[in-house]
Protein backbone atom coordinates (compact mmCIF):
# COMPACT_ATOMS: atom_id res chain seq x y z
CA UNK A 1 0.00 0.00 0.00
CA UNK A 2 1.40 3.38 -1.13
CA UNK A 3 1.07 6.78 0.40
CA UNK A 4 -1.55 7.81 -2.09
CA UNK A 5 -4.23 5.33 -0.39
CA UNK A 6 -2.98 6.11 3.06
CA UNK A 7 -5.01 8.84 5.07
CA UNK A 8 -4.57 9.97 8.07
CA UNK A 9 -6.73 12.60 10.52
CA UNK A 10 -4.46 15.01 12.38
CA UNK A 11 -6.82 17.34 15.21
CA UNK A 12 -5.82 20.76 15.56
CA UNK A 13 -4.47 21.92 11.86
CA UNK A 14 -5.30 25.49 11.83
CA UNK A 15 -2.14 26.33 13.68
CA UNK A 16 1.19 25.18 15.68
CA UNK A 17 2.48 21.30 15.78
CA UNK A 18 -0.87 20.81 14.21
CA UNK A 19 -0.42 22.98 11.37
CA UNK A 20 3.18 21.98 10.35
CA UNK A 21 2.86 18.15 11.00
CA UNK A 22 -0.08 18.46 8.12
CA UNK A 23 1.92 20.73 5.56
CA UNK A 24 4.87 17.81 6.33
CA UNK A 25 2.44 15.17 5.25
CA UNK A 26 0.85 16.15 2.51
CA UNK A 27 4.12 17.09 1.15
CA UNK A 28 5.13 13.44 1.87
CA UNK A 29 2.16 12.03 -0.06
CA UNK A 30 -0.35 11.37 2.60
CA UNK A 31 -3.93 12.24 2.36
CA UNK A 32 -4.62 14.31 5.03
CA UNK A 33 -8.50 15.07 6.68
CA UNK A 34 -7.61 17.99 9.45
CA UNK A 35 -9.72 20.17 11.83
CA UNK A 36 -9.96 22.67 14.24
CA UNK A 37 -13.00 24.77 15.70
CA UNK A 38 -12.10 27.90 13.66
CA UNK A 39 -10.84 27.38 9.51
CA UNK A 40 -7.98 26.83 7.91
CA UNK A 41 -5.51 28.51 5.13
CA UNK A 42 -4.27 24.93 3.99
CA UNK A 43 -5.06 24.61 1.03
CA UNK A 44 -4.09 21.23 -1.07
CA UNK A 45 -5.92 18.63 -2.96
CA UNK A 46 -5.34 16.01 -0.48
CA UNK A 47 -6.23 17.68 2.16
CA UNK A 48 -9.96 18.46 4.02
CA UNK A 49 -10.46 20.57 6.48
CA UNK A 50 -13.50 20.34 8.93
CA UNK A 51 -14.91 23.33 11.32
CA UNK A 52 -15.12 21.37 14.87
CA UNK A 53 -15.00 21.01 17.95
CA UNK A 54 -12.94 17.75 18.81
CA UNK A 55 -15.09 17.00 21.50
CA UNK A 56 -18.36 16.84 19.66
CA UNK A 57 -19.02 13.55 19.22
CA UNK A 58 -21.23 14.27 15.69
CA UNK A 59 -19.03 16.38 14.51
CA UNK A 60 -15.94 13.61 15.28
CA UNK A 61 -18.45 10.74 13.52
CA UNK A 62 -18.87 12.95 10.58
CA UNK A 63 -15.44 13.40 10.04
CA UNK A 64 -14.99 9.89 10.37
CA UNK A 65 -17.14 9.47 8.13
CA UNK A 66 -15.89 11.10 5.19
CA UNK A 67 -12.47 9.66 5.74
CA UNK A 68 -14.58 5.83 4.87
CA UNK A 69 -16.36 7.53 2.39
CA UNK A 70 -13.53 8.79 1.01
CA UNK A 71 -12.33 5.14 0.45
CA UNK A 72 -8.65 5.75 1.53
CA UNK A 73 -7.46 3.57 4.16
CA UNK A 74 -6.86 5.24 7.57
CA UNK A 75 -3.24 4.68 9.00
CA UNK A 76 -3.08 6.80 11.66
CA UNK A 77 -4.40 9.86 13.95
CA UNK A 78 -2.42 12.37 15.39
CA UNK A 79 -4.87 13.91 18.57
CA UNK A 80 -2.98 17.07 18.66
CA UNK A 81 -5.75 19.29 19.47
CA UNK A 82 -5.25 20.54 22.78
CA UNK A 83 -5.65 23.58 25.40
CA UNK A 84 -3.81 25.01 27.91
CA UNK A 85 -4.81 27.27 30.89
CA UNK A 86 -2.86 28.78 33.40
CA UNK A 87 -4.42 29.13 36.76
CA UNK A 88 -3.93 28.53 40.97
CA UNK A 89 -5.73 25.81 42.43
CA UNK A 90 -7.46 27.92 44.28
CA UNK A 91 -8.81 29.81 41.65
CA UNK A 92 -9.93 27.55 38.73
CA UNK A 93 -13.10 27.92 37.64
CA UNK A 94 -15.32 24.46 36.97
CA UNK A 95 -15.81 26.04 33.48
CA UNK A 96 -12.13 25.67 33.02
CA UNK A 97 -11.58 22.11 34.20
CA UNK A 98 -14.39 21.38 31.91
CA UNK A 99 -13.06 23.41 28.67
CA UNK A 100 -9.64 21.82 29.49
CA UNK A 101 -11.01 17.66 30.13
CA UNK A 102 -13.86 18.18 27.12
CA UNK A 103 -11.02 19.24 24.43
CA UNK A 104 -7.45 17.48 25.47
CA UNK A 105 -9.02 14.39 27.30
CA UNK A 106 -12.77 13.70 25.48
CA UNK A 107 -11.78 14.75 22.45
CA UNK A 108 -8.42 12.34 22.33
CA UNK A 109 -10.81 9.72 23.41
CA UNK A 110 -13.29 10.37 20.72
CA UNK A 111 -11.27 10.65 17.98
CA UNK A 112 -9.27 7.41 19.09
CA UNK A 113 -12.55 5.25 18.86
CA UNK A 114 -13.80 6.42 15.72
CA UNK A 115 -10.46 5.98 14.41
CA UNK A 116 -9.99 2.46 16.05
CA UNK A 117 -13.41 1.54 14.23
CA UNK A 118 -11.98 2.40 10.85
CA UNK A 119 -8.56 0.87 11.39
CA UNK A 120 -9.94 -2.60 12.41
CA UNK A 121 -11.19 -3.38 9.01
CA UNK A 122 -7.15 -3.30 7.90
CA UNK A 123 -5.90 -4.84 10.63
CA UNK A 124 -3.47 -1.92 11.07
CA UNK A 125 -3.20 1.56 12.78
CA UNK A 126 -1.18 3.97 14.39
CA UNK A 127 -3.05 6.41 16.96
CA UNK A 128 -0.60 8.97 18.15
CA UNK A 129 -2.15 11.45 20.96
CA UNK A 130 -0.75 14.22 22.87
CA UNK A 131 0.66 14.12 26.35
CA UNK A 132 3.01 16.93 27.56
CA UNK A 133 6.26 16.82 29.70
CA UNK A 134 3.88 18.74 32.48
CA UNK A 135 3.11 15.13 33.65
CA UNK A 136 6.58 13.86 34.46
CA UNK A 137 7.03 17.54 36.38
CA UNK A 138 3.53 17.85 38.07
CA UNK A 139 3.78 21.67 37.24
CA UNK A 140 2.46 23.86 39.81
CA UNK A 141 0.04 26.63 37.99
CA UNK A 142 -1.21 23.92 35.24
CA UNK A 143 -3.04 21.16 37.60
CA UNK A 144 -6.07 21.25 35.68
CA UNK A 145 -3.80 20.85 32.40
CA UNK A 146 -1.46 18.15 33.24
CA UNK A 147 -4.47 15.99 34.84
CA UNK A 148 -6.08 16.16 31.59
CA UNK A 149 -2.42 14.95 30.10
CA UNK A 150 -1.89 12.32 32.15
CA UNK A 151 -5.50 11.38 31.55
CA UNK A 152 -4.37 10.85 27.79
CA UNK A 153 -1.30 9.16 28.72
CA UNK A 154 -3.23 6.97 30.75
CA UNK A 155 -5.90 6.22 27.87
CA UNK A 156 -3.44 5.81 25.66
CA UNK A 157 -1.90 2.61 27.69
CA UNK A 158 -5.20 1.04 27.88
CA UNK A 159 -5.74 1.76 24.26
CA UNK A 160 -2.93 -0.02 23.36
CA UNK A 161 -3.60 -2.93 25.22
CA UNK A 162 -6.86 -3.15 23.75
CA UNK A 163 -5.87 -2.58 20.16
CA UNK A 164 -3.05 -5.19 20.37
CA UNK A 165 -4.74 -7.94 19.20
CA UNK A 166 -6.22 -5.88 15.83
CA UNK A 167 -2.67 -4.79 14.74
CA UNK A 168 -3.11 -0.94 16.09
CA UNK A 169 -0.69 1.21 17.93
CA UNK A 170 -1.36 3.63 20.39
CA UNK A 171 1.23 6.01 21.82
CA UNK A 172 1.85 9.00 23.09
CA UNK A 173 3.99 12.23 22.37
CA UNK A 174 4.74 14.29 25.21
CA UNK A 175 6.58 17.41 24.38
CA UNK A 176 8.60 19.64 26.38
CA UNK A 177 7.60 23.64 25.93
CA UNK A 178 7.96 24.24 22.17
CA UNK A 179 7.63 27.75 20.86
CA UNK A 180 3.69 27.98 19.84
CA UNK A 181 0.37 29.85 20.73
CA UNK A 182 -0.19 27.57 23.53
CA UNK A 183 2.23 28.95 25.66
CA UNK A 184 2.66 32.30 24.07
CA UNK A 185 1.26 33.87 27.73
CA UNK A 186 3.35 32.36 30.09
CA UNK A 187 6.27 34.16 31.35
CA UNK A 188 9.75 33.60 29.57
CA UNK A 189 10.93 33.19 33.10
CA UNK A 190 8.21 30.60 34.26
CA UNK A 191 8.90 28.61 30.96
CA UNK A 192 12.98 28.68 31.61
CA UNK A 193 12.61 27.59 34.50
CA UNK A 194 10.72 24.49 33.11
CA UNK A 195 13.38 24.06 30.82
CA UNK A 196 15.95 24.10 32.99
CA UNK A 197 14.39 20.67 34.67
CA UNK A 198 14.71 18.57 31.49
CA UNK A 199 17.88 16.59 31.12
CA UNK A 200 18.68 18.43 27.77
CA UNK A 201 17.91 21.60 28.42
CA UNK A 202 15.80 24.20 25.59
CA UNK A 203 13.11 24.16 23.99
CA UNK A 204 11.60 21.79 21.85
CA UNK A 205 11.25 22.32 18.03
CA UNK A 206 8.74 20.89 16.01
CA UNK A 207 11.53 18.76 14.14
CA UNK A 208 11.74 17.22 17.73
CA UNK A 209 7.98 16.60 17.89
CA UNK A 210 8.34 15.12 14.32
CA UNK A 211 10.89 12.86 14.35
CA UNK A 212 8.93 10.86 17.48
CA UNK A 213 5.75 10.90 15.22
CA UNK A 214 8.15 9.16 12.13
CA UNK A 215 9.57 6.97 14.66
CA UNK A 216 5.79 5.71 15.48
CA UNK A 217 4.41 6.02 12.12
CA UNK A 218 7.00 4.24 10.54
CA UNK A 219 5.23 0.72 8.77
CA UNK A 220 7.63 -1.04 10.11
CA UNK A 221 7.17 -0.15 13.63
CA UNK A 222 4.51 -2.96 14.92
CA UNK A 223 5.67 -3.52 18.50
CA UNK A 224 6.38 -0.19 20.35
CA UNK A 225 3.18 0.55 21.67
CA UNK A 226 1.30 1.87 25.03
CA UNK A 227 4.42 4.14 25.25
CA UNK A 228 4.86 7.92 26.47
CA UNK A 229 7.89 9.55 25.51
CA UNK A 230 8.76 12.74 27.57
CA UNK A 231 11.10 14.64 24.95
CA UNK A 232 14.03 16.67 26.51
CA UNK A 233 13.77 13.74 29.36
CA UNK A 234 12.58 13.56 32.39
CA UNK B 1 -36.64 -7.01 1.92
CA UNK B 2 -38.78 -4.81 4.45
CA UNK B 3 -35.95 -2.41 6.23
CA UNK B 4 -36.09 -4.92 9.33
CA UNK B 5 -35.58 -7.74 7.54
CA UNK B 6 -32.46 -6.12 5.59
CA UNK B 7 -31.04 -4.73 9.09
CA UNK B 8 -31.58 -8.10 10.56
CA UNK B 9 -29.31 -9.85 7.99
CA UNK B 10 -26.46 -7.30 8.06
CA UNK B 11 -26.33 -8.04 11.74
CA UNK B 12 -26.46 -12.30 10.96
CA UNK B 13 -24.04 -11.55 8.42
CA UNK B 14 -21.78 -9.56 10.94
CA UNK B 15 -21.93 -12.48 13.38
CA UNK B 16 -21.02 -14.98 10.94
CA UNK B 17 -18.16 -12.92 9.68
CA UNK B 18 -16.81 -12.61 13.53
CA UNK B 19 -17.56 -16.62 13.60
CA UNK B 20 -15.38 -17.27 11.14
CA UNK B 21 -12.45 -14.86 12.18
CA UNK B 22 -12.73 -16.17 15.14
CA UNK B 23 -12.87 -20.18 14.16
CA UNK B 24 -15.51 -20.79 16.54
CA UNK B 25 -19.32 -21.71 15.85
CA UNK B 26 -21.41 -20.02 16.53
CA UNK B 27 -25.43 -19.51 17.15
CA UNK B 28 -26.68 -17.18 14.85
CA UNK B 29 -30.49 -16.97 15.33
CA UNK B 30 -32.99 -13.86 15.88
CA UNK B 31 -33.18 -14.74 19.25
CA UNK B 32 -29.92 -15.52 19.73
CA UNK B 33 -28.75 -13.61 23.22
CA UNK B 34 -25.59 -11.62 22.36
CA UNK B 35 -24.82 -11.04 26.22
CA UNK B 36 -25.05 -12.84 29.33
CA UNK B 37 -24.21 -16.15 30.24
CA UNK B 38 -26.13 -17.52 27.14
CA UNK B 39 -24.46 -15.52 24.98
CA UNK B 40 -22.73 -16.49 21.55
CA UNK B 41 -19.93 -13.98 21.57
CA UNK B 42 -17.64 -13.36 24.36
CA UNK B 43 -16.77 -9.97 25.74
CA UNK B 44 -14.61 -9.47 22.45
CA UNK B 45 -16.98 -10.64 20.16
CA UNK B 46 -20.03 -8.42 21.28
CA UNK B 47 -17.36 -5.62 20.71
CA UNK B 48 -16.39 -6.47 17.16
CA UNK B 49 -19.82 -7.40 16.08
CA UNK B 50 -21.17 -4.00 17.00
CA UNK B 51 -18.26 -1.99 15.39
CA UNK B 52 -18.91 -3.68 12.34
CA UNK B 53 -22.53 -4.29 12.50
CA UNK B 54 -22.13 -0.02 13.10
CA UNK B 55 -20.16 0.44 9.93
CA UNK B 56 -22.45 -1.80 7.95
CA UNK B 57 -25.36 0.65 8.75
CA UNK B 58 -24.00 3.90 8.19
CA UNK B 59 -22.44 2.17 4.48
CA UNK B 60 -25.61 0.49 3.54
CA UNK B 61 -27.92 3.60 4.83
CA UNK B 62 -25.51 6.77 4.49
CA UNK B 63 -25.90 7.44 8.15
CA UNK B 64 -23.27 8.13 10.40
CA UNK B 65 -24.86 6.43 13.64
CA UNK B 66 -22.92 5.25 16.80
CA UNK B 67 -24.62 2.51 18.64
CA UNK B 68 -22.78 2.05 21.84
CA UNK B 69 -24.53 5.57 22.77
CA UNK B 70 -25.88 7.12 26.28
CA UNK B 71 -29.21 5.79 25.06
CA UNK B 72 -27.82 2.43 24.24
CA UNK B 73 -26.35 2.30 28.18
CA UNK B 74 -28.88 3.48 29.77
CA UNK B 75 -32.16 1.59 28.57
CA UNK B 76 -33.40 -0.84 31.07
CA UNK B 77 -33.90 -3.91 28.57
CA UNK B 78 -30.30 -3.73 27.25
CA UNK B 79 -30.33 -3.70 22.73
CA UNK B 80 -27.34 -6.02 22.83
CA UNK B 81 -29.17 -8.56 24.32
CA UNK B 82 -29.83 -10.29 21.61
CA UNK B 83 -29.82 -10.41 17.65
CA UNK B 84 -33.63 -8.90 17.57
CA UNK B 85 -33.84 -6.35 20.10
CA UNK B 86 -30.28 -5.05 18.29
CA UNK B 87 -31.80 -5.23 14.95
CA UNK B 88 -35.09 -3.07 16.65
CA UNK B 89 -32.58 -0.77 18.17
CA UNK B 90 -30.69 -0.04 15.32
CA UNK B 91 -33.96 0.04 13.14
CA UNK B 92 -35.18 2.81 15.43
CA UNK B 93 -32.10 4.89 15.18
CA UNK B 94 -31.92 4.92 11.85
CA UNK B 95 -35.79 6.31 11.43
CA UNK B 96 -34.29 8.76 14.01
CA UNK B 97 -31.95 10.35 11.51
CA UNK B 98 -34.53 9.73 8.63
CA UNK B 99 -32.47 6.40 6.70
CA UNK B 100 -34.51 5.83 3.54
CA UNK B 101 -35.23 2.00 3.17
N1 LIG C 1 3.63 23.86 22.49
C1 LIG C 1 4.00 23.29 23.60
O1 LIG C 1 4.83 23.80 24.32
C2 LIG C 1 3.42 21.96 24.02
C3 LIG C 1 4.00 21.28 25.09
C4 LIG C 1 3.47 20.05 25.50
C5 LIG C 1 2.37 19.54 24.84
N2 LIG C 1 1.83 20.22 23.79
C6 LIG C 1 0.66 19.63 23.15
O2 LIG C 1 0.84 19.58 21.75
C7 LIG C 1 -0.41 19.76 21.09
C8 LIG C 1 -0.32 20.87 20.06
O3 LIG C 1 0.03 22.06 20.73
P1 LIG C 1 0.36 23.45 19.99
O4 LIG C 1 1.45 24.07 20.77
O5 LIG C 1 0.53 23.25 18.55
O6 LIG C 1 -1.00 24.28 20.31
P2 LIG C 1 -1.64 25.53 19.57
O7 LIG C 1 -0.60 26.26 18.80
O8 LIG C 1 -2.40 26.26 20.62
O9 LIG C 1 -2.66 24.87 18.53
C9 LIG C 1 -3.74 24.10 18.98
C10 LIG C 1 -4.55 23.64 17.81
O10 LIG C 1 -5.66 22.87 18.32
C11 LIG C 1 -6.89 23.41 17.84
N3 LIG C 1 -7.93 23.23 18.83
C12 LIG C 1 -7.99 23.75 20.09
N4 LIG C 1 -9.14 23.40 20.69
C13 LIG C 1 -9.81 22.63 19.79
C14 LIG C 1 -11.08 21.97 19.81
N5 LIG C 1 -11.88 22.03 20.88
N6 LIG C 1 -11.46 21.28 18.71
C15 LIG C 1 -10.67 21.23 17.61
N7 LIG C 1 -9.47 21.82 17.55
C16 LIG C 1 -9.06 22.52 18.62
C17 LIG C 1 -6.57 24.88 17.56
O11 LIG C 1 -7.45 25.44 16.59
P3 LIG C 1 -8.81 26.26 17.01
O12 LIG C 1 -8.46 27.19 18.09
O13 LIG C 1 -9.23 26.91 15.72
O14 LIG C 1 -9.81 25.21 17.42
C18 LIG C 1 -5.16 24.76 16.99
O15 LIG C 1 -5.21 24.39 15.64
C19 LIG C 1 -1.43 20.03 22.20
O16 LIG C 1 -2.11 18.84 22.53
C20 LIG C 1 -0.57 20.49 23.37
O17 LIG C 1 -1.18 20.25 24.61
C21 LIG C 1 2.33 21.41 23.37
Amino acid sequence: MSKSDQAMVITGTSRGLGLQLAETMLERGWWVFGCSRGPSDTKHERYQHFELDVADEKAVAHMFAAVRKSGKQLFAVLNNAGTASMNHVLTTPLSTMHKLFSVNVFGTMLCSREAAKLMLKHGEGRIINFGSVAVAYALEGEAVYTASKAAVESYTKVLAREMGYHGITANSVSPNPVKTDLIAGVPDDKMQRLVDRQSIKRYGEYEDVLRVVDFLLDEKNTFTTGQVIYLGGP
Amino acid sequence: MGKREEVMTLLKECVQEYSEQSGQELAIQEDTPLIGPEATVDSLGLVMVITSFEAQLNDKYGTELVLANEKAMSMRNSPFRSLNALTDYAVSLLDEAGAAA
